[in-house]
């Protein structure tokens, strides 16, 4: 993919982020030059391998099943909205 | 007692707290004003509470009256870095999307210290959610080199370490992502420790990239380092990437002993790009150790040249997730309000998130879309388990590898901001050790030709931080840095 205005766009549609056309045209040839240093990875024989997300292969920690109150809610009153143990929000179901 | 306490390590003050030569309250107090007379120049510090720190200072002096010190680090004024909750302190990671925001809860390190006693004065300046290798890019202020303040601390826990090495505090938290606890410990001459991966809790500290953040202190000296890992290191049940290990107490296996230890020497790490001075410095640690009795091997690290884009691909991917949450609903400004939705997710992101956190959240966007995915970011995780395997198989011969911390010392501020890659291609040296979940060290061995901190490095198998720090105190013990060049 080269980074034309187009993609640029529709990448930072995805990521929810307005942009100048100044920052898409500077974002446009940073990104290209980033893929440029990154390309090099396809040089490497990665065949058979697993991919590897994780620093420690440990796997997750579980714990007793017996129930808990978690951190709850105390301190929300320095919320901004906050109103009777709630915070109000914009509405962002439509 | 003489503001020359300010010059003194962890470890000192620790002793003199203890002897009752100095008291919690005037210790804090002078750090405090050591903040107030050179901060406007460094900018090392966001926010600093001075009321709840003499609090926290009166309580540990009444604590010791009463013979119920809670241990080595009650009374001793730290630090840690913005991203880093703590109750009563902002937590902006140096972003506008934060400003104004007071966390409800606080991170387990930060509860660890305070249980201990540790008196926190204050947040550090940092590079805007941990991106960046100069701290440039906080959205507050620039942070300089407490050496030459036309130079850069690092980054992107620059705050923390400048913060360290004047005297602003004994002891810092930063986070260490791709090198950003080690890079400005070396570039501000101070000791910074990236602890192997799960060893210490991530939980409220703010993520940046999941895999690969670590919290790790900084002190001036390996044992106060150590002091410090001893206090935040453990497993954590609100942290599931945390490892149930057993925690010992760090300082006490310093042992100065590494007769029989075998040091590798890797190959891809001495090549073209090391300024002179860094590569004298770091010959010089390596014939240290060889004079106190360790074997020195030559190994090879083979896909080196690839870490730095393997890292950008992969924290990038991360960042670019883990910051979806910033969408200007449940906390922090907002900006956009009056119109649709989708406006006000993209006018709060698009005003409030700096240049580069928002080229990395395009980067991790990109190779996270559909037809990129698995082209760039499972192929990054392949080439990441190949750092793995190099390490494991370097590890069957030696106990730790050495290397420069940094190709070169500080760069002036302002040199490389507009240019990302040859920013990023600083942490050559730092970043593989975050892919392969190591434990690293930092400590400053010299200065260059223009009075700048160079730094050596030391990595060591996940959770060989025993075999890593007694190697690292030795090094320290016979550079002499510390006695030339203070604190």
């Amino acid at each position: 993919m080269t980074f034309d205005t187009n993609n640029i766009a529709k990448l930072a549609l995805l990521a929810r982020l307005a942009l100048s056309e100044k920052e898409m045209e500077r974002l446009g040839s940073e990104l290209e030059r980033i893929l440029e240093m990154v390309k090099e990875l396809q040089k490497v024989d990665v065949t058979g391998l697993k991919p590897m997300s994780h620093a420690d292969d440990r796997g997750l920690p579980l714990r007793e099943d017996v129930a808990y109150t978690p951190n709850g809610r105390k301190n929300l009153e320095q919320s901004q909205g906050y109103e009777d143990g709630l915070v109000r929000v914009p509405k962002i179901i439509e | 007692m003489a503001k020359e306490i300010l010059n003194e390590d962890l470890t000192i003050v620790s002793e003199a707290l203890d002897k009752g030569e100095i008291s919690s309250e005037e210790i804090t107090r002078l750090c405090l004003a050591q903040v107030a007379e050179l901060d406007g120049k460094i900018g090392a510090m966001l926010w600093v509470n001075e009321d709840l720190a003499i609090l926290e200072a009166k309580a540990s002096d009444q604590r010791r009256a009463k013979n119920q010190s809670l241990g080595p680090l009650d009374g001793i004024p730290v630090t840690l870095k913005d991203m880093i909750l703590c109750e009563g302190l902002p937590a902006t990671a140096a972003s506008k999307i934060l400003q104004g925001y007071f966390p409800p809860y606080e991170a387990t390190v930060a509860k660890k210290l305070k249980s201990q006693g540790s008196v926190i004065i204050g947040k550090n300046n940092q590079d805007e959610f941990a991106m960046g290798s100069s701290t440039e890019s906080s959205a507050y202020k620039i942070c300089r080199n407490p050496f030459n303040q036309e130079y850069t601390p690092g980054g992107s826990s620059g705050g923390s370490a400048a913060s360290v090495r004047t005297g602003m505090c004994f002891g810092s938290l930063g986070t260490d992502t791709g090198g950003s606890v080690r890079q400005p410990a070396a570039f501000c001459g101070v000791v910074g420790i990236k602890p192997s991966y799960g060893r210490v809790s991530r939980f409220g500290v703010i993520a940046f990239a999941s895999s690969l953040d670590q919290v790790g202190p900084f002190a001036n000296s390996v044992r106060g380092a150590s002091m410090l890992l001893s206090a935040i290191a453990g497993y954590d049940e609100n942290d599931s990437t945390s490892v149930k290990a057993e925690v010992p107490a760090y300082e006490k296996l310093l042992t100065g002993d590494v007769r029989g230890k075998k040091i590798g020497v890797p190959r891809e790490y001495f090549g073209a790009g090391i300024s002179e001075s860094v590569r004298a410095s770091v010959m010089r640690s390596i014939d240290i150790l060889k004079h106190n009795g360790a074997s020195i091997v030559d190994i090879s690290l083979p896909h080196t040249p690839y870490a730095v884009a393997t890292y950008y691909i992969i924290s990038a991917a991360e960042a670019s997730s883990n910051l979806c949450r910033y969408d200007g609903i449940r906390f922090g400004p907002r900006r956009g309000e009056g119109g649709d939705l989708l406006s006000l997710y993209e006018k709060t992101r698009g005003e409030l998130f700096g240049p580069e956190v928002k080229r990395r959240i395009m980067l991790g966007t990109y190779v996270l879309s559909a037809g990129y995915y698995d082209a760039y970011y499972v192929y990054a995780q392949k080439v990441r388990r190949l750092f793995a395997n190099d390490f494991a198989e370097a590890f069957k011969s030696v106990d730790v590898i050495i290397s420069p911390t940094t190709p070169t010392t500080a760069f002036k501020i302002g040199s490389k901001i507009d240019d990302p890659v040859s920013m990023y291609l600083n942490d050559i040296y730092t970043i593989s050790a975050n892919l392969a979940g190591l434990s690293g060290i930092s400590i400053p061995s010299g200065l260059d030709e223009q009075g700048l901190p160079i730094g050596t490095q030391l990595m060591a198998r996940p959770f060989d931080e025993p075999n890593l720090l007694l190697i690292a105190e030795v090094l320290e013990r016979d550079l002499g840095f510390r006695g030339k060049y203070g604190r």
